[in-house]
């Protein structure tokens, strides 16, 4: 049986090395549409510095719009890494190798493009220092921004140090790539040779980061989350909001991490090392997180429906049955109630379709609820809005918040490409330690016996 | 014949005198009311010259009656921080004079020159039930003792003084507008492009139905030097694109103890404004009254009092009106 | 008819003197008015009490200092803005008035100072006259009240900074170790390879 495990992790290695700058699908339309997407972006950004953030639809009224209702799910979505590189880590799950590398990308970029969303969203972006040296450690925004920037160094250390031994392999084994990145590998891997005491070094380092990351991952989305909740608005200054995006943020990364890791399957012709298995109890995890998610709903808006205080009333009369009721209601059905449906019927989430879809309802809802969360609340202020000036009392965003928004998805998703045509989609070292260990079905390995799924050896020198 | 001619000349001589002594004394009181007028104030122009260095750096020699009065106060940036010493400004708004005219807006626009589309001081109709008499409320921002916007300021852009008003540092603002979502009484406005700084025309001498508002006097803000030695925080002209601006009790006003843009303009005399620690307010007329008499009286509250945010803008209830209540029907915008 | 003209002329005289005496006066009313109206002087007292600052005021003639009835005294006190009329009397025939207000009145400034004005104005007896004085005042506040630390103000609270700098420090210590383990990694010096590396 070793013998097997062994031969099997040989033929991991070569196989996932040889992924390594492999051509997605269709890779050239895929850059170039979203560098596209991205430079356009950059270009309406330009326009709205030098105009102000008037040629944006916020108005007093809605001082805040699609900007930070996008902070908030690119925040939400980043969670993710935190979940299943940390805590799948430290439970040990023998099915998380495929899944943890693609996470902390997603996180990576996610946190980044996180980071960037407020900084669009200020009316002087070049007094951003301002924040470190006139400082108020009292306001939450600070808070905010320290642990965004706090989240991402340590989802960037993160992302590293279990890249390290996969480098030295790429140093090792690696041919066919440019000079440069001959060098880089030899760089990055920082003389590693597997030696036992490098080995306890990195065990000790990941340790400690997998445990400060959690709570750090989860203090980023509850920060954001007191951006709304520490106001005296309707809706807003609620003791749930905390976790209501912190188990939002949970369920939105989760849908997220099936829809990335369905997409590089499919890409990069990893139909063994992503399969089923794995689908399966990421639906099962996505399936906990939606209906815990619908539960806080129903705390959300079910309670002071029922009190029916007359500002609260007003406010979710409009939110429910007004302006925003095709909204609301398909985040609720379509976005919670369906999928809760579909992952619950056995036969269908094992099937990788079904889960891919039920993760991309899921995730519509998860956006369009956030864009809910922030705009609704701010047309009902506690003081009657009169006499607004046309324009004033209503909010539907301009091209030019939609063409940042659009980037801000490009960018994320152009960033994740860029790191995997640096790095191996799927962590190998851990992969093939997994594969000594408990053997490849416990891990979810699947088809390696079979000789005509497997992938072509290219840039493999054994 | 001697008696009579010594009584006729008498006479001749009283008379005289009397002449005399009133076309002197007529003279003299001639003389002295314009004397009077002479050392009234009013400048003749006696020639001296003097030199002065113009906006754009040129020296330039000029008669001493071409200078106008340097009439604000200079203000640091460490006192525009600190606040006015020793006052606790406070506002009163008397609901039942309040007829709705706006002049409030109108004369706080003019001072601030900003344009109508932007209110500091919003005047808007309230009732507060179907069955209960609907009211003009009037509403600049409460300076707040607990204010929910200056907790949450990232950069100290906006703070509380010591002399109750809450300003705002527009060289310090970032624009993140979490005050905005903060402020529960919806205070606060934002430049979101680049603001229109409005010249109002100057009121002409026969107009006497507003009272002159600018401290200036009308002739016209010398915005150049007010704004080189005043701080941020009480420049009351300069709105910014990208930054935050409300209303701020006009400290420029009570630096040369005059009252508030708002208070001047409020023709009903709706609008008292005082130092808490003098327990004192006056209005328009110049009437002052007791702080806490009136209070007492008049059975003051305070807008939404349960948020905890302890305005500093008291309201008298609209109680024995001699105006029109706002018409309801059209409230909604 | 010498008699006569002479009349005449003296009662021309007359008329003309009367003429110019008409003019004068419309000319100057109030110098005509000064000559009917004295001078009052008004000397204030205040007796402060438990509850009540008492302002005593007696109306005396500049010229023969006899009380002065009928004169009507208001009195103020300065405020920022206006003044605050706490009295309004008018003598009696021994020339003395009182007003009195709460001794929890608060002074004019800081140092504790209520400038008391009385003043009369438009009387029939005596001319306007302003009579201004001191008082020190019960309530005192102060010049500065500065601004506590806590959430609202400038400055943090205590218990917010230590908070604060402990959960970042440790946070961001513990990134500092980690980053010194890889630079640990980074320096382990090559051992020669006795098995395959995993």
């Amino acid at each position: 049986m070793e013998d097997k495990n062994h031969q099997v992790a040989n033929q991991v290695e070569a196989e996932l090395l040889s992924t390594i700058g492999q051509k997605y699908k269709n890779e050239k339309i895929w850059i170039g549409v979203l560098t596209l997407i991205s430079l356009f972006g950059v270009g309406a950004w330009i326009y709205q510095l030098k105009q102000g953030l008037g040629v944006t639809g916020m108005r007093d009224y809605v001082s805040w719009g699609l900007y930070i209702a996008l902070l908030f799910f690119f925040v939400g979505i980043s969670l993710v890494g935190a979940l299943i590189s940390s805590v799948l880590r430290f439970t040990g799950t023998k099915w998380r190798y495929p899944l943890i590398r693609i996470a902390e990308a997603v996180t990576l970029s996610a946190i980044l493009f996180a980071g960037v969303m407020p900084v669009l969203d200020m009316g002087h972006p070049e007094r951003l220092y301002f924040l470190v040296t006139h400082g108020r450690i009292q306001s939450p925004i600070l808070w905010d921004v320290l642990a965004i920037a706090t989240y991402f160094t340590g989802s960037l250390i993160f992302f590293y140090l279990p890249l390290v031994p996969d480098l030295a392999l790429m140093r090792d084994k690696l041919t066919g790539i440019s000079k440069f990145r001959v060098w880089l590998n030899k760089f990055m891997a920082i003389n590693w040779t597997g030696t036992p005491r490098q080995h306890k070094l990195l065990k000790r380092g990941m340790a400690i980061i997998s445990i400060v990351v959690l709570p750090c991952a989860i203090s980023v989305h509850t920060i954001s989350a007191w951006l709304i909740a520490l106001t005296m608005r309707t809706g807003w200054s609620t003791s749930l909001m905390g976790p209501y995006f912190v188990f939002g943020a949970l369920m939105a990364g989760a849908a997220m991490i099936i829809l990335v890791m369905a997409n590089i399957r499919y890409g990069y012709h990893l139909q063994h090392y992503i399969g089923h298995k794995h689908f399966n109890y990421l639906g099962m995890l996505l399936l906990g997180l939606t209906a815990f998610y619908l539960y806080l709903n129903i705390n959300k808006y079910g309670v002071p429906a029922f009190v029916g205080e007359k500002a609260e009333v007003e406010y979710l009369q409009d939110l429910m049955f007004g302006h925003f009721a095709f909204a609301f209601w398909f985040v609720i059905i379509a976005g919670l109630i369906i999928p809760i449906i579909i992952l619950s019927i056995g036969k269908l989430r094992n099937q990788i379709r079904w889960v891919v879809i039920a993760a991309i309802l899921v995730m519509g809802g998860a956006i369009i609820n956030r864009y809910l969360i922030v705009i609704p609340n701010m047309l009902h202020p506690l003081v009657p809005i009169q006499h607004a000036i046309p324009g004033y009392a209503t909010y539907s965003p301009t091209w030019v918040e939609w063409a940042i928004g659009a980037a801000g998805f490009s960018g994320l998703t152009l960033l994740i490409i860029l790191l995997f045509k640096a790095f191996p989609v799927i962590t190998i070292w851990e992969t093939m330690e997994g594969v000594e260990h408990d053997g490849q079905e416990v891990i979810g390995l699947e088809y390696m016996d079979n000789p005509k799924l497997a992938p072509r050896y290219e840039n493999y020198e054994g | 014949m001697n008696t009579e001619i010594k009584n006729e000349d008498a006479n001749n001589a009283r008379r005289n005198f009397l002449r005399k002594s009133l076309i002197t004394g007529s003279v003299l009181a001639v003389g002295a009311i314009g004397l009077e007028k002479v050392f009234s104030g009013e400048k003749a122009d006696d020639g001296k010259k003097v030199k002065v260095l113009t906006a754009d750096g040129k020296v330039l020699e000029t008669s001493t009656s071409n200078l106008k009065e340097l009439k604000h106060t200079p203000v640091t940036d460490a006192e525009s921080r600190k606040g006015i010493p020793g006052k606790k400004f406070v506002m009163v708004i008397d609901l039942a004079k309040c007829d709705g005219c706006g002049h409030c807006t109108v004369e706080c626009n003019k001072m601030h020159h900003i344009p109508k589309s932007k209110e500091w001081i919003k005047v808007i109709e309230m009732q507060d039930s179907p069955k209960e008499a609907p009211y003009w409320f009037v509403k600049p921002c409460f300076h707040c003792d607990n204010p929910p916007c200056t907790k949450v300021c990232p950069v100290d852009a906006t703070f509380k003084r010591e002399d109750g008003i809450v300003a705002i540092d527009n060289d310090r603002c970032i624009g993140c507008r979490f005050c905005m979502a903060a402020c529960p009484y919806s205070a606060r406005i934002f430049n979101w492009s680049e603001p229109l700084y409005v010249e109002y025309p100057k009121k002409s001498a026969k107009d006497t139905t507003v009272k002159e508002t600018s401290c200036c006097g009308g002739s016209g803000c010398d915005a150049d030097s007010v704004e080189s030695t005043t701080a941020p925080a009480e420049r009351f002209f300069e709105s910014k694109k990208g930054c935050v601006e409300k209303c701020d009790f006009c400290p420029h006003m009570a630096r040369e103890n005059k009252l508030p843009a708002c208070v001047t303009g409020c023709g009903m005399d709706a609008i008292y404004f005082g130092d808490e620690n003098e327990d004192a307010v006056t209005n328009k007329s110049g009437q002052t009254v007791s702080l806490s008499q009136l209070l007492e009286d008049r059975a003051a509250y305070r807008y939404l009092e349960e948020l905890g945010t302890k305005p500093r803008v008291y309201y008298l209830p609209p109680y024995n009106r001699q105006y029109a209540k706002p018409d309801m029907k059209g409230e909604k915008s | 008819m010498k008699i006569m003209k002479a009349n005449l002329n003296n009662m021309k005289t007359n008329l003309k003197v009367l003429l110019v005496l008409i003019l004068l006066i419309n000319f100057n009313q109030k110098s005509f008015s000064k000559d009917e109206k004295k001078d009052g002087i008004i000397t204030l007292t205040v007796e402060p009490n438990d509850s009540l600052f008492v302002v005593n005021a007696t109306v005396t003639d500049a010229a023969t200092k006899a009380p002065l009835k009928g004169v009507e005294i208001t009195f103020l006190i300065k405020r920022m803005y206006g003044d605050l009329k706490v009295g309004n009397a008018t003598t009696d025939a021994s020339g003395i008035v009182s007003a009195s207000f709460s001794s929890k009145m608060p002074g004019s400034d800081t140092l504790g100072n209520i400038n008391l004005n009385a003043k009369v104005e438009d009387n029939d007896v005596i001319n306007d006259i302003t009579v201004s004085k001191v008082i020190p005042s019960k309530v005192s506040f102060e010049a500065h009240t500065p601004v506590p630390p806590g959430m609202i103000s400038a400055t943090a609270p205590v218990w917010l900074k230590v908070t604060f700098w402990l959960i970042v420090g440790t946070v961001w210590g513990l990134f500092g170790y980690v980053t010194f383990l890889i630079y640990q990694i980074s320096r382990e010096k090559r051992k020669p390879q006795t098995a395959p590396s995993k």
